[in-house]
């Protein structure tokens, strides 16, 4: 564990969501807690509706915590100044159909407030990096689900962020675009950027992350480095912890499968 | 910042089409227009056709336009979650959408010029292939005189005293007798220290249309005027003729009933009614038409923004467009829900007025108080008729407006920043 000071404090982070008239409906998150690091990659793994996502937007100024404390950079989640220091790709793709990519990252680098000539060359450098450069003039409602995912790494990527929060970033990408991916977060980490993803797919997480926060109806079932959680729970693979922490839909007790049963893990939206 | 979200919201239009669609539609109108009517040969006659048909049919469009478009753009932003991402960067969240306002009044206010530029030129050029006498612009448009707020009972108004009507005086009501006429003089002159409008004559009493005959005298020179038609309860302006509005001296208003058989004309006396000379020029008549139909604008698209931010996109559309036919039929609804304590005692039928009186306080006071009025808004009305607009005109219309715009900045600056923008209402 870095000694630095954390990028990203959340302490007994409590989420509930209401309905209009003010009853609680969903207890999202029951008491989170998640310190990150620079240079740190972090994995949010966990089944559908296990609040990755609601952690996230928390994390973004995009939901209020209910009770509990989210800070990034030591300011609140919701302070301005710590925005532009913040890279976030969607689970969703959401982008104006009617812009073509390059147009698409100039208007963010604009709202970044990039200077005019730095912007077109972080621009073009990115949508090379990404591999979109010869679709960067055609309009986004052309794009397909992975043209869109790579477009959406190359906005997170603008501003050149100290932390990059990706939901689902492989998410319609094909195996190269897999490995890109992997090999860029890679090397975001070498530069000592910090990165969070939430994600289904859990060999990816062996292979880039340095720490794993297991969700499950917003509470934390497991937490600390790769090894370190095998160790504790006797497994030797992401997706044997997985099936033995988390209980399945209906079961009252965790289902535990072995390595000769095991069966691919379907890739859903959370 | 605020530059790139004015030119994205440019560029959407652009790309969109509707806006320009309806631009086009608009100018093609505007140009068909003379082809298709047949005014008097002036050049103000020409400006009124323009203003009459062309005039209230661009404003009517780009209200449309205006309140539709935030609707369906903010909707369509929340549809492809747009917002989530913008709400990411290091922009203020009242920026990015005090922005998108501008942007479409600008759109809006670009679009208006275009269509007002295009009348205006087209009916110089006309006036001068006609071979008219060349007239300044000013005496179409802004060299009328109008009478508005109620009618007065002060000491600057001497009544006949032949006309023995200082028993209703008292009552602050007259009565105009079928077939006689009412005479107020009025002792102002050009130089009037108070060279603004005001004052609005207001009929009521029964809701049958009374016919009249009004006439404007100065000096003893001067002639009566078209007969009107008012509708009790409805405002009505007097003109004075140009030639008539440029001499110096007293002038006269004579209110002539012309129905034989009515005498249920009542007119309100609780104000002073100050007839005075314009003293603007075109500039600056056409400077407050242009602020209020800015004023207009901007009423429209706080509550499409609003609304969109707060509502689903088809809730949103509903509740806008019913709130904009209120806003622009407030006056002829507010006719047919008249307000019962304003009917005299011996015309009221005692059940009936019981229950439009709950009627009336429970439902359109508070909505009369809420909802602007649109029509009021719109200038044109007041151009063609050759009204000149008043500063007080300007801000009474334009205090109109504050509810919604006092809506808006309290969703801005205190509920916006504690709205999360991650859920979908």
């Amino acid at each position: 564990m870095s000694t630095s000071a954390p990028l990203v404090e959340v302490h007994d982070l409590h989420k509930v969501f209401s309905d209009f008239w003010g009853r609680p409906k969903v207890k999202a998150l029951q008491g989170i807690d998640l310190e990150l690091h620079p240079g740190e990659v972090c994995a949010l793994i966990g089944p559908n509706g296990s609040g990755k996502t609601t952690l996230v937007k928390i994390l973004l100024g995009l939901l209020f915590p209910t009770s509990g404390t989210a800070r990034v950079f030591g300011e609140p989640c919701y302070a301005l100044a710590s925005k532009a220091r913040v890279g976030f790709l969607a689970e969703e793709n959401c982008f104006y159909p009617h812009l073509s990519g390059r147009e698409t990252l100039d208007f963010y680098g604009k709202l970044l407030k990039l200077p005019g000539a730095a912007r077109k060359d972080r621009v073009t450098h990115l949508l090379r990096l990404t591999g979109i450069e010869d679709a960067a003039h055609r309009q986004i409602g052309e794009y397909s689900l992975g043209m869109l995912r790579r477009l959406g790494i190359a906005q997170a990527l603008l501003a050149d962020p100290e932390l990059l929060i990706l939901d689902e970033p492989t998410n319609g990408l094909d195996p190269i675009g897999i490995e890109d991916i992997h090999a860029l977060i890679l090397e975001l980490k070498a530069n000592q950027k910090t990165v969070l993803i939430c994600t289904h797919l859990l060999a990816e997480t062996e292979e880039i992350c340095d720490q794993i926060c297991l969700l499950n109806e917003g509470r934390t079932l497991a937490q600390g480095g790769v090894s370190a959680l095998h160790d504790e729970h006797g497994t030797q693979r992401m997706k044997e912890l997985f099936l033995k922490l988390v209980p399945r839909p209906g079961s009252p007790a965790p289902a535990i499968l072995t390595s000769e049963d095991e069966q691919p893990i379907a890739q859903t939206e959370d | 910042m605020v530059s790139t979200i004015v030119f994205d919201t440019f560029r959407h239009a652009w790309r969109f089409r509707l806006p320009a669609v309806i631009a086009a539609l608009l100018l093609t109108l505007i140009s068909a227009l003379p082809r298709i009517t047949s005014g008097d040969g002036s050049l103000e006659g020409q400006l009124r056709l323009f203003l009459l048909y062309a005039g209230t049919i661009t404003v009517y469009g780009l209200s449309l336009l205006c309140v539709g478009y935030s609707v369906w753009f903010e909707g369509q932003e929340r549809f492809h979650r747009v917002h989530l991402l913008m709400h990411t960067r290091p922009v203020a969240r009242a920026t990015l959408l005090l922005s998108r306002i501008f942007a479409y009044l600008l759109m809006l206010f670009l679009i208006s010029c275009a269509c007002f530029g295009a009348m205006s030129w087209i009916a110089l050029k006309m006036g001068s292939e006609a071979g008219t006498e060349q007239m300044e612009m000013d005496a179409a448009l802004a060299r009328m005189v109008e009478v508005r707020d109620h009618v007065p009972l002060s000491p600057i108004i001497e009544l006949d005293p032949q006309e023995k009507r200082l028993e209703r005086q008292q009552q602050e009501v007259v009565t105009l007798e079928p077939g006689l006429s009412y005479p107020f003089t009025l002792p102002l002159t050009p130089q009037s220290s108070d060279p603004e409008l005001s004052g609005r004559l207001l009929t009521l009493g029964s809701s049958d249309p009374v016919e009249l005959r009004i006439g404007v005298l100065v000096n003893g020179r001067g002639a009566w005027g078209n007969v009107q038609t008012i509708v009790p309860g409805q405002e009505f302006r007097v003109r004075l003729p140009v030639e008539l509005s440029r001499l110096e001296g007293e002038k006269e208003l004579r209110l002539l009933q012309l129905n034989p058989d009515k005498k249920a004309l009542f007119l309100p006396i609780d104000k002073p009614l100050r007839l005075t000379h314009p003293s603007g020029s075109l500039g600056l008549n056409v400077l407050k038409a242009g602020l209020m139909l800015s004023l207009l604008f901007l009423s429209l698209l706080c509550l499409g923004v609003f609304t969109a931010q707060l509502l689903s996109p088809q809730g949103s559309l509903m509740v806008v467009s019913l709130v904009y036919l209120i806003g622009s039929f407030k006056g002829s609804i507010s006719n047919l829900l008249f307000p019962p304590s304003m009917i005299p005692e011996h015309l009221r039928p005692d059940e009936a007025v019981t229950v439009s009186e709950v009627f009336y306080t429970v439902t359109w006071r508070p909505l009369l108080w809420l909802v602007p009025d649109f029509q009021a808004l719109n200038p044109t009305v007041l151009l063609t008729n050759g009204h000149f607009i008043g500063w007080d005109t300007f801000l009474s219309e334009a205090t109109s407006t504050l509810p919604f715009l006092t809506l808006m900045a309290f969703y801005l600056f205190y509920f916006l920043p504690r709205q999360e923008r991650a859920v979908d209402p």
